[in-house]
């Protein structure tokens, strides 16, 4: 389960999908997200590891401090995304993360990279994990690249003694949100491949601070086509069991966004579909933002809907007659 | 549970290991004793390798297939040397990960990518994302980051444009023989995993707070679910918070 309170952070990244900053101040709702927690330990199927991420959570200390004991209570292991402005303040950061772990923080994903760099010095991300390696979190290193910026401009400036225990995730930039005009075209990944794949390996449950829930929190989060259900209008259970009837979600699950590419070319919007894409999360972003591309893909749901209800229905003679026999 | 998982060397399938010398005995005959010991493991996990799960393909089919029917996962480890092919890496990855292998990890040092040819990488790398598994690399260093492991990475991002490492500082393990009637300090709150040698010999091993590797038995003395039995080794079990 993916917790995202706020798209306030104290820098504004130019590849940020989600287009956090320091104006986009939402302040964390404690007692609703408590509530989302104890909702989600009720949910069988669902893994128990909470993730908040944001915008930036370490600035809303007491209110995750407050949400990490309360999911930690409810079952949950406990992981956190920042970009560890906190390293340049080593005593106060060692006091708010030994706090963290004691409430059941065991690990955090670190973001840092040439876009981040901009805003985060390296010797801060040190910093941060020199703090995190003595407090005994598991840290993994996220690292967002372009053909410019690759994945060893980030970590060359870390030396063993910082990279010795750390998982290293290099993934591209995809080319949404304030990255579309804030990082130069030719310095995307793209490829013809890109929209092959599906996202069965991808899906979490994701609530947004407007109640709203994505079924990942890879891009679908921006997209309000995209959205499960909101909380405030239906408990979070019940639209956890409705997806699992949503066919949209079924069929990207399964097939991927590329399934779409039929429905769309027949109904003349080939000209929406990009020859190249950078990854699965960039062709679905893409396409379910366009509200051309989502009508036709909600009629076709709405007659593929009808065609399994007839379905069902020749067969309910049979089943009446093989039920009476 | 006591331990993080468990590492088995592929040479130990073997009855001659790869420097000529006699293994203990065939490891499929373990199988039931991990099975046994099933709720020592905080991780059902079994990282076969640790430097080279490839080379006999039939026999590591069949210890992964052997693996997944004991209900653990099997990881595989590997130098690369024999990814020559890349039609027949794909084909092997994707039946490999059918058959229930979550991840394939490519182990290297500096030596290990110094001499790892590009091909084998990039037939790696492909099989891997073919097989809808994600590239993993273990690098291990001896003192300081060699520039080859970032010519690697680089080699890795061009052609799939996602990476995924893990570094790892060469440490000597401080050696140690457990004595019955001690007690293994810290089991049950540090990070340990069972080590199973070719030559029969067990061990446990943890890398944090300097690494460590305590001698517990010998196969040949004691069946594996015995000798790693939490309670032989003094202490009683504690739950891992």
């Amino acid at each position: 389960m993916v917790l995202i309170p706020s798209d306030h952070c104290n820098i504004s990244c130019r590849h940020c999908g989600s287009g956090c900053g320091p104006t986009s101040k939402h302040p964390w709702n404690v007692p609703f997200y408590k509530k989302c927690i104890e909702d989600a330990s009720r949910i069988p199927n669902l893994a128990k590891n909470a993730h908040f991420a944001g915008g930036e959570p370490f600035l809303y200390f007491q209110q995750l401090l407050e949400l990490v004991q309360h999911a930690r209570k409810h079952g949950f292991s406990i992981s956190i995304v920042t970009n560890g402005f906190w390293g340049s303040n080593s005593e106060s950061a060692k006091d708010h993360i030994s706090c963290l772990v004691d409430a059941g923080l065991s690990r955090v994903e670190l973001s840092t990279d040439s876009f981040h760099k901009e805003f985060i010095t390296t010797q801060t991300v040190k910093g941060a994990i020199r703090i995190l390696k003595a407090a005994g979190v598991d840290i993994v290193l996220r690292v967002v690249t372009t053909r410019k910026h690759m994945i060893d401009e980030a970590i060359r400036d870390l030396g063993l003694e910082d990279l010795d225990g750390l998982e290293i995730v290099g993934s591209p930039v995809v080319p949404v949100g304030r990255a579309l005009s804030a990082v130069p075209e030719e310095e995307y990944y793209l490829s013809q491949s890109g929209s092959i794949g599906a996202c069965s390996t991808l899906l979490n449950l994701t609530i947004r601070w407007d109640g709203n829930v994505f079924p990942c929190c890879a891009g679908s989060e921006l997209i309000p086509s995209l959205s499960l259900g909101n909380t405030n209008s239906m408990p979070l259970n019940i639209i956890v069991r409705n997806a699992e009837w949503n066919i949209l979600l079924k069929k990207l699950v399964s097939q991927g966004p590329a399934s779409f590419f039929p429905i769309l070319q027949q109904a003349g919007l080939a000209h929406k579909i990009s020859p190249q894409y950078t990854n699965i999360c960039h062709a679905c972003t893409r396409l379910f933002a366009d509200p051309e591309v989502v009508s036709v893909v909600r009629s076709w749901i709405l007659i593929a809907q009808q065609k399994s209800l007839a379905g069902l229905l020749t067969k309910l003679p049979y089943v009446y007659h093989e039920r009476n026999r | 549970m006591a331990y993080d998982c468990i590492s088995i060397n592929t040479a130990s399938f073997s009855k001659i290991g790869r420097d000529g010398t006699e293994c203990y005995e065939d490891v499929f005959s373990l199988l039931p004793g991990i099975k046994a010991a099933e709720e020592y493991f905080l991780f059902r996990l079994v990282d076969i390798g640790p430097f080279e799960a490839f080379g006999e393909y039939q026999i590591l089919r069949e210890i992964v297939r052997s693996v997944k029917s004991i209900g653990f996962i099997p990881r595989l480890l590997t130098s690369g040397r024999h990814f020559n092919d890349p039609m027949k890496t794909k084909s092997q990855f994707f039946e490999l990960t059918r058959l229930g292998v979550a991840k394939i990890v490519l182990r290297l040092d500096k030596v290990g990518a110094e001499s790892l040819p590009k091909d084998h990488l990039f037939n790696f790398v492909n099989a891997c994302a073919d097989s809808g598994i994600s590239p993993d690399i273990l690098f291990e260093a001896d003192n300081l980051v060699p520039e080859i492991l970032f010519q690697l990475l680089r080699l890795v991002e061009e052609e799939r444009f996602y990476t995924n490492l893990y570094v790892r500082a060469k440490t000597k393990a401080k050696q140690s023989r457990f004595a019955l009637g001690s007690v293994v300090e810290g089991l049950g709150s540090r990070a340990f995993r069972v080590v199973v040698r070719a030559d029969g010999r067990v061990l446990l091993r943890t890398h944090d707070k300097g690494a460590e590797e305590i001698d517990i038995g010998h196969l040949r003395d004691s069946p594996l679910q015995n000798i790693i039995n939490p309670s032989r080794l003094g202490i009683v079990r504690k739950e891992v918070t």
